[in-house]
């Protein structure tokens, strides 16, 4: 009876009931000290804001679209979480051979010590598996994730299966295998969906040396155009791959003594025969390390480039010579104490953490103690990029924008200047020839 | 973030964490700030990588007894975490300390860069005594890039805190929201003048975004908001200053900064 009665005294919009109802509702959800006091404000802002209980969504909450958002991505999870040991696809085949593969997990450990946290690390390996079953890739570990603006990209290095082919390339591109081309990448955004991981293309020297001018924030679609000055030939993805040859190519790094230079051939490397991993006393200072891979020529290649036609009277031996002597090599195998940022900065740190006591080794005949230590060397050219060291395991991550260290601010480069137009010459009237006349002819 | 350090799996995202070591003596050494002053919370704010050594700063709050806005007190300490309150900074020279591309070098007593300032005494009759100029050192330089992160980046989601008739904050029961750039706020002290009408006319109380929206912020593309592959760990990035972090799941949120304390200053360029 009440009931009806409250309802009947009405306003347009709403009656006594409801806005009781209402009010009582907000009081109790913001749960204010002084209610009494503010009772006839409360009765005011719910008028005024026309808040209704029944439509009561604050925090704009989505509970069951979320419910139903969980369901698909546990579906994913489990499914990449089972996949490698069922085999691909739905049917259970035999596990299929894969090259080796770090123990993700494990590294992951050592990362921690470095400061260095990699999310969802089985679930990345769990990805890395798949690509080496799908792809056939060998050598393949995790390369370390690039942020971009809207998603992140993981990122995988191996080698490719060798059956793929590229067709024509224009001769300047070092083909795959080689160069700045050796060592092939996968990128993926999505870790739960297998079929993301793309494989980034060949890249051409042009690219690298305008990557090496432009400082661009990726944005997480591979596809997406790359608008700056100087104008980038490619697309995300060609950039991405740029970067990442160049991160890669400059900060690699070993124990020293890990690799000789070949005799005769000083850029080649060998591995030095009968080598063992120091232990961590030995590898505690910049001293202790060196550079493995080569560094990016200015021309944007490995290796110099001798065309095939040269010009008259040039021996090629003189010509590769003179094109060394513009574009020199740098030394391989350079001792990492030896890197200077422009600023005269040093270019790298390294720092020792964990447990640094000896321990006397389990087996009572070995000599070597047990160290825990980490060893951790951070870039600070390429900021991002970690190396850590521990009880005979060695291992590489870079986690970042994909930026270069830089001392001066960016400015891109301003476009050439556009010429204006000459003036067009006033036009004249045709010069019209009085008609000829004909000459007499002499007899 | 919470020193229960429970949070820091939302940090992994951007691939940084507090190993062991860290974790132990931080927690231990942030609890002693409260021997001092008492806050209402302690949080960790974050880290900043230096060459030689890393600076953790911690974040006090006290939100009862503050008008408007709850009163932060910062903390910093180098690898011997011993926290002391971090000094303020000269503000003459902050345009200079916010072009910087340097890391920081981890020792606090490190000069910036030298400034020429002469103290005159002018009661003085013969010759005007000088004071040594005072450079700009290392620690003013943490002390501005925290609160230029701060300022410009911390933010919580809408609907974490509530404003008390009294005009005070407090934590309310936080359900989450859904993962949008508009469901964020500042947190700091309105300056944006539609909030602060909103406050003024006591609206704030009955509204939960009365702080700034980022939505405002220009350009408006320096936030990247990502969650991890289970669609439930959001976490919303500042491309301005690398490294900044909120971070939100149904239940949790919390914002950390982890990174080397250079701006990115060229972002503008980027896009």
């Amino acid at each position: 009876m009440l009931k009806e009665k409250l309802q009947e005294i009405k306003d347009s919009n709403t009656n006594l009931y409801q806005h009781l109802n209402n009010v009582l509702t907000k009081i109790l959800l913001d749960n204010p000290k002084n209610a009494f006091e503010l009772f006839e404000d409360y009765s005011f802002q719910v008028k005024s804001s026309g808040f209704s209980f029944d439509k009561y969504n604050e925090f704009d909450n989505a509970e069951r679209t979320k419910i139903s958002m969980d369901q698909a991505i546990q579906q994913k999870t489990l499914k990449l979480v089972n996949k490698i040991n069922l085999g691909t696809d739905e049917e259970p085949q035999e596990a299929t051979q894969t090259g080796y593969l770090p123990n993700l997990t494990e590294e992951a450990y050592l990362y921690e010590w470095a400061g260095i946290g990699i999310d969802e690390n089985y679930k990345i390996f769990k990805a890395l598996s798949l690509l080496s079953v799908t792809k056939q890739a060998s050598k393949l570990r995790f390369w370390g994730k690039i942020m971009a603006r809207e998603k992140d990209y993981y990122i995988a290095e191996g080698v490719a299966n060798s059956q793929v082919e590229d067709g024509e390339l224009p001769p300047e591109v070092e083909p795959r295998g080689s160069g700045v081309n050796t060592k092939s990448y996968w990128a993926c955004t999505d870790i739960l969906n297998d079929k993301d991981w793309v494989e980034l293309p060949l890249i051409t020297p042009q690219q690298i040396n305008v990557s090496r001018q432009i400082k661009y924030m990726f944005t997480g679609n591979l596809e997406a155009d790359v608008i700056t000055n100087p104008y980038f030939f490619g697309k995300e993805k060609h950039l991405l791959k740029a970067q990442i040859v160049r991160i890669t190519q400059s900060t690699v790094r070993i124990p020293k003594g890990q690799y000789i230079l070949r005799e005769g051939d000083p850029r080649e490397i060998d591995q030095t025969p009968e080598y063992k991993l120091p232990g961590f006393h030995e590898l505690k200072t910049l001293n202790d390390w060196m550079h493995f891979n080569t560094n990016i020529l200015n021309c944007g290649r490995l290796v110099h480039l001798i065309p095939s036609e040269l010009p008259d009277g040039v021996e090629p031996d003189i010509y590769q010579k003179q094109i060394e002597a513009a574009d020199p090599f740098e030394n391989r195998l350079k001792q990492l104490s030896n890197d200077k940022l422009p600023n005269n900065k040093p270019a790298w740190k390294i720092r020792i953490v964990g447990d640094t006591t000896d321990y006397n080794p389990l087996a009572k005949d070995t000599n070597n103690k047990v160290n825990n230590g980490v060893i951790i060397i951070k870039s600070l050219v390429w900021p991002g990029l970690v190396t850590v060291y521990s009880n005979k395991v060695l291992s590489q991550l870079y986690y970042g924008y994909g930026f270069k260290a830089t001392t001066n601010h960016f400015y891109p480069k301003q476009p050439q200047q556009v010429q204006t137009e000459q003036p067009d010459l006033p036009e004249q009237p045709e010069p019209n020839f009085p008609a000829e006349v004909p000459q007499q002819q002499q007899d | 973030m919470d020193i229960s350090f429970n949070d820091l799996k939302f940090i992994q995202q951007i691939g940084q964490t507090l190993n062991m070591e860290e974790r132990i003596k931080l927690k231990l050494a942030i609890l002693k700030i409260q021997e001092h002053y008492t806050f209402d919370e302690v949080l960790f704010w974050g880290r900043v990588e230096g060459v030689e050594k890393d600076y953790y700063i911690a974040m006090g709050i006290q939100y009862k007894g503050q008008y408007e806005f709850p009163l932060k007190k910062f903390y910093w300490s180098s690898n011997n975490y011993h926290f002391a309150e971090l000094p303020k900074y000269n503000e003459e020279y902050a345009s200079r300390a916010d072009n910087l591309r340097e890391p920081f070098t981890g020792q606090h007593e490190h000069i910036v860069f030298k400034t020429e300032e002469e103290i005159n005494f002018e009661d003085s009759l013969d010759i005007p005594a000088q004071l040594p100029a005072k450079h700009f050192s290392e620690l003013e330089r943490l002390s501005y890039v925290v609160q230029q992160v701060e300022f410009n980046c911390a933010s919580i989601p809408v609907g974490s805190y509530r404003l008390t008739p009294t005009h005070e904050l407090i934590r309310k029961a936080f359900k989450g929201v859904k993962a949008e750039l508009k469901n964020y706020q500042h947190f700091r002290v309105p300056t944006r003048k539609d909030k602060q009408d909103l406050i003024a006319r006591d609206e704030a109380l009955y509204r939960e975004d009365f702080l700034d929206s980022l939505v405002d912020d220009t350009p408006n593309q320096q936030w990247s908001l990502q969650a991890d592959s289970t669609q439930r760990n959001i976490t919303l990035r500042n491309l301005i200053w690398p490294g900044y972090v909120t971070y939100n799941n149904d239940y949790t949120f919390g914002y950390a900064y982890f990174g080397d304390g250079i701006k990115n200053s060229d972002f503008e360029f980027l896009l």
